[in-house]
């Protein structure tokens, strides 16, 4: 409000309490003039006043949901008529189990600076971090988060169709056609123009990932993430700290998601207990949520890979299964390579490989066919 | 502005009246000058800084005022309300006229033949001479030819105009009824009234047309063409109406009945008025029901004097008096689903719709999720209060219970939703493990709670016409179900009633699950305490004050104005009570014996998501509000 600028007679300015009075005028009216200015912000999610955001809510038909916080709320409202418009579908209820999982986003932020609690800044949803497959005969949908804690469910009711039930899981879905690829790796020179050679799967974050790209002002070398670390003992030589010439090596494609990539890694201290595809995370130093399933001996089959169903979908099904059992799907990529030495594909038709032996320490070579199974245990070179 | 910063936190973010602006603006001044200060009330600065505060005062409230006819729970003005809403495709209500079903049935022995075809002025009418207050008043009704029933493929639940599927100015709806037989036609309160408007007035007032009167059904306006006023047929073009002007994208005579700015309805027809060949010279007869909004409905087998529109060749000749033809009708103080009967109202308020408009939204034809169910079910004709959960929702509460620490193992086992609540369905999934739990709760060997319920189904609970019976006409009643159970009542709506709304539901064609009705479980409770008076009063005023409370509670708790699953609480309780009038000075609740809230013959610890409490103004044996006697003068 700049009343101050307003032309007036200069004899006028000579008196200091015309001065002051024109100012006093301008700064009590100020907050005035602010809320008239803004008074659109009341139809923004963003910009809404935080004691009014439940009624713009319930003005496009979100009901305000106590149990997260204003942010949440914020996000949910901003991306309403979205929701409402898919409805019912399978990209409806995976767009809003998105939008649930945000929350741990929006915790996360808050932790940092609690003015975030209720203001929303970012407005990005994690997208492809669930997994919603509908069992239409059996009458229910699996969601699965991949994360470690289930989020409060806030959203599903507003898409879930009627009538079936939503399990909601925290894990890993891995379905026959997710592609676990590796973007680099260590090939034999002899395996040029052949099959791809064997994988070297090794934890990596975006942030290492980053640090590699481009190193520190100084030319310092950076430490490498504990993930990143951890896994070192499979890399033969071990160093805390980032060396570019890993990037080559070890970066997974699946940067990022720390949950499929514990889920694919053996323990060292529970070699047999290897999360391979197909079971969930048992022991692999995942922190598991309070009321988390854990089960007996067995590693549990978590993955839901239901080979019925994705050929349903499509027949071009990417696994080879081992016939004997469903809940041992065999993936239809080179056997990973867990230990410096291992699965090295010794011909061009990639039937003979190295296989480590941890007992003695020494390396075989055993044949596998195409389908993963052993062909010939006693072949030795 | 100001930009030195001294500006912020000078007015507080709650100042917002005269007092609290007036009391920032003067603790201000010293952060701002040394050379003034607020002497005397009488300084000129002093007038300045309240006239500010005033200005203040009332900027801040125009802007309040503002901010609330943004939202949608909030808005108080009809023409903001009807912007606000129409984001959401909702329309708000005008007047509407009261319909119902009416049925002849020949009474006598031989074959009697009647005609209830349009005359070119008048349909043929029906009349009552009581309203639903008892008090004497003309209601006339309008019989509609070739109108009937709903068949099976209509439903209230999607968008209808009845003169969009029929033609009411129909000359012709001969009937042959023979001993016994009857028919049915749906007539609708008020007067038929008639507008004649030139084709080449209509093209200049840019093709809307104003009707001379505020009381207009736009689901009851017909637009009729004549070449000349003296006419006596129509032309052949069949002007339609659609329900908005987005719909004018067909090269067809079209009209929409739409509201201007004083919510005046007004008539606007279809621009392809302009390509028809040789219509200038034309005229354009709107017909419209003229009608008297709510006061029009009527009780139960009322209408009576049967006026024919036509007469002669052996047609018409029954006088409705001669008790050769008998007339009934379905109230339609209380809507049915699945018939054409409609309470008349008054056009909508902002408030009330900002709640009819949450159970519109997006909803149309279109019900997939249990807010869009729950959304049918309350808007319902007849339903006072619903509620609909599936399989999912039912085992999301009892998951719900099951993690709530405040209550003991006894208590959650009280409020589980039962397979007697919602019948169970296949049992092929292992609940131990998809629940995330270390044990299967519904293993019949350590039963803690239901998981398995029926899945495609949505399970719906609603109340209808307070508890009571519903009559259906011509003696068929059918009755409320209520069965007593040890720990609580269990109740379901007339059979017939909850058939309705399945009949309503199946058009829908949600195809997704099966409409099923579950028991409600009722407790029904009894509000004890005494009322204190401002004077003493006498016993008959005393009585009086008690009535008036009792009426207070029953319309706060009545099923319309509740909803499943919500308890009284004391607090709403004392504020119904003390504002029942303006004598009670302070309502005193309890007594030695009792709370203030007496569950009668129930368990209050079973009441669940699907349960409702129901007010009983009176015990059998003993006082529930009284007025104290101190207060009470012989």
């Amino acid at each position: 409000m700049l009343l101050s600028e307003i032309p007036v007679p200069e004899v006028y300015r000579e008196s200091a309490d015309f001065r002051f009075f024109l100012r006093w005028i301008e700064i009590c009216l100020t907050r005035h003039q602010y809320n008239t200015d803004n008074l659109i912000d009341l139809l923004d999610p963003l910009r809404c006043p935080s004691q009014l955001v439940w009624m713009l809510g319930d003005t496009c038909g979100y009901k305000y949901d106590e149990r997260a916080s204003k942010a949440f709320n914020r996000l949910v409202i901003l991306n309403f008529s979205k929701l409402i418009n898919y409805r019912g579908s399978e990209r409806g209820m995976t767009f809003a189990a998105e939008i649930n999982l945000d929350q741990f986003n929006l915790q996360n932020y808050a932790k940092e600076n609690p003015i975030l609690e209720d203001r929303l800044e970012d407005t990005s949803i994690p997208v492809n971090s669930v997994s919603v497959t509908p069992h239409v005969k059996q009458g229910y949908i699996d969601v699965v988060y991949y994360s470690e804690n289930i989020p409060t469910d806030i959203c599903l009711e507003y898409v879930r169709p009627v009538g079936m039930y939503a399990f909601q899981h925290a894990g890993v879905a891995v379905s026959a056609r997710t592609k676990v690829s590796v973007d680099a790796r260590l090939t034999n020179i002899n395996d040029g123009n052949v099959k791809p050679g064997p994988a070297f799967i090794a934890h990596y974050r975006r942030a290492d990932y980053a640090s590699l790209q481009k190193e520190a002002p100084d030319g310092s070398l950076e430490r490498r993430h504990d993930g990143y670390y951890r896994n070192s003992k499979y890399e033969g030589h071990t160093t805390p700290f980032m060396d570019a010439g890993f990037r080559s090596l070890y970066s997974l494609q699946l940067s990022n998601n720390e949950h499929i990539v514990k889920a694919l890694l053996p323990s060292l201290e529970e070699p047999e207990q290897i999360f391979s595809m197909g079971f969930g995370p048992e022991n692999v130093e995942t922190v598991y949520p309070d009321n988390y399933l854990k089960t007996g001996d067995d590693p549990y089959y978590n993955l839901r890979v239901d080979r019925g169903l994705e050929e349903s979908y499509t027949p071009a099904v990417y696994t080879v299964e081992d016939a004997e059992s469903v809940v041992r799907p065999y993936p239809a990529v080179n056997p990973p390579m867990f230990h410096i030495g291992d699965a090295i594909s010794l011909n061009d038709d990639n039937t003979q490989y190295t296989v480590f032996n941890r007992e003695t320490g020494e390396v075989e070579v055993r044949g596998v066919d195409p389908l993963g199974e052993e062909i010939n245990n006693e072949e030795d070179e | 502005m100001a930009d030195s910063g001294i500006s912020k936190g000078i007015v507080k973010y709650s100042s917002r009246d005269y007092q609290s602006l007036l009391t920032d603006f003067l603790s201000a001044v010293p952060q701002l000058t040394e050379l003034w200060d607020a002497e005397s009330e009488a300084d000129p600065g002093m007038i300045l800084a309240r006239y500010m505060a005033s200005i203040g005062d009332m900027l801040g409230v125009n802007l309040d005022v503002q901010a609330n006819e943004v939202y949608a729970p909030t808005v108080s003005q009809r023409k903001n309300a009807e912007k606000i809403f129409a984001l959401s495709g909702y329309d708000l209500g005008g007047y509407t006229a009261a319909r119902t079903e009416v049925t002849f049935t020949n009474a006598s022995n031989n074959d009697i033949k009647v005609d209830f075809g349009f005359n070119g002025a008048n349909f043929c009418t029906v009349n009552a001479y009581t309203d639903i207050t008892s008090a004497e008043r003309v209601i006339t009704y309008n019989i509609l030819p070739r109108t009937s029933g709903y068949s099976e493929s209509q439903s209230r639940s999607s968008r209808y105009i009845v003169s969009t599927d029929i033609d009411v100015f129909e000359e012709v709806d001969a009937v042959t009824l023979g001993p016994g037989e009857s028919c049915t036609r749906v007539a609708v309160e008020g007067e038929l009234r008639s507008f004649n408007v030139s084709v080449a007035d209509v093209k200049a007032n840019n093709y809307v047309i104003n009707l001379p009167s505020q009381h207009v059904d736009s689901t009851a306006v017909w637009v009729k063409a004549k070449a000349n006023l003296s006419d006596e047929n129509f032309l052949v073009t069949r002007w339609r109406q659609v329900a908005n002007t987005a719909e004018f994208v067909t090269p067809e005579p079209l009209f929409a009945v739409t509201y201007d700015h004083y919510s005046n309805a007004q008539v606007v027809v279809s621009n392809y008025l302009n390509q028809l060949e040789n219509y200038s010279n034309n005229w354009l007869i709107v017909y419209w029901i003229d009608c008297s909004g709510v006061i029009g409905s009527v009780g139960e087998d009322v209408l009576t004097n049967l006026i024919y529109a036509k007469t002669g060749d052996g047609v018409n000749s029954v006088a409705s008096d001669s008790g050769n033809l008998t007339i009934s009708n379905l109230s339609n103080t209380v809507e049915l689903p699945h018939t054409y009967t409609v309470t008349g109202a008054s056009p909508e308020t902002a408030h009330e719709a900002y709640f009819n408009s949450r159970r519109y939204i997006n909803t149309w034809d279109s019900i997939i999720t249990l807010p869009d169910f729950n959304k049918f079910l309350l808007r319902e004709a007849g339903v006072d209060t619903g509620l609909v959960i599936d399989c999912q929702k039912a085992l999301e509460y009892n998951l719900a219970v099951y993690n709530d620490n405040t209550l003991t193992t006894g208590q959650k086992a009280k409020k589980y939703i039962t397979n007697n609540d919602f019948p169970e369905g296949n049992d092929d999934f292992d609940w131990a493990a998809v629940l995330n739990l270390d044990f299967d709760p519904s293993d019949p060997q350590k039963f803690v709670f239901a998981t398995n319920f029926q899945r495609y189904t949505a399970m719906a609970f609603c109340i209808h016409n307070d508890f009571l019976n519903s009559s259906f006409g011509q003696g068929q009643i059918s009755n409320a179900m209520i069965k007593n159970t040890t720990n609580f009542a269990r109740y379901k709506a007339p059979a017939q009633f909850l058939q309705y709304i399945e009949e309503d539901y199946r058009p829908l064609q949600a195809m997704t699950v099966d409409l099923e009705f579950g028991w409600t479980r009722l407790f029904n409770f009894t509000v004890i305490g005494q009322i204190f008076t401002e004077t003493p009063v006498s016993r008959n005023v005393a009585d009086q004050i008690v009535a008036e409370a009792k009426t207070a509670l029953s319309l706060f708790y009545a099923p319309a104005n509740r909803e499943y699953g919500k308890l009284p609480n004391i607090k709403e309780i004392i504020e119904v009570v003390s504002k029942a009038s303006s004598l009670i000075s302070y309502f005193d609740i309890g007594n030695r014996n009792a709370d203030v809230i007496e569950w009668i013959n129930c368990d209050i610890e079973f009441f669940n998501l699907i349960s409702f409490a129901r007010y009983v103004p009176s015990l059998a044996n003993s006082e529930t509000l009284i007025v104290a006697p101190s207060c009470i003068v012989d």
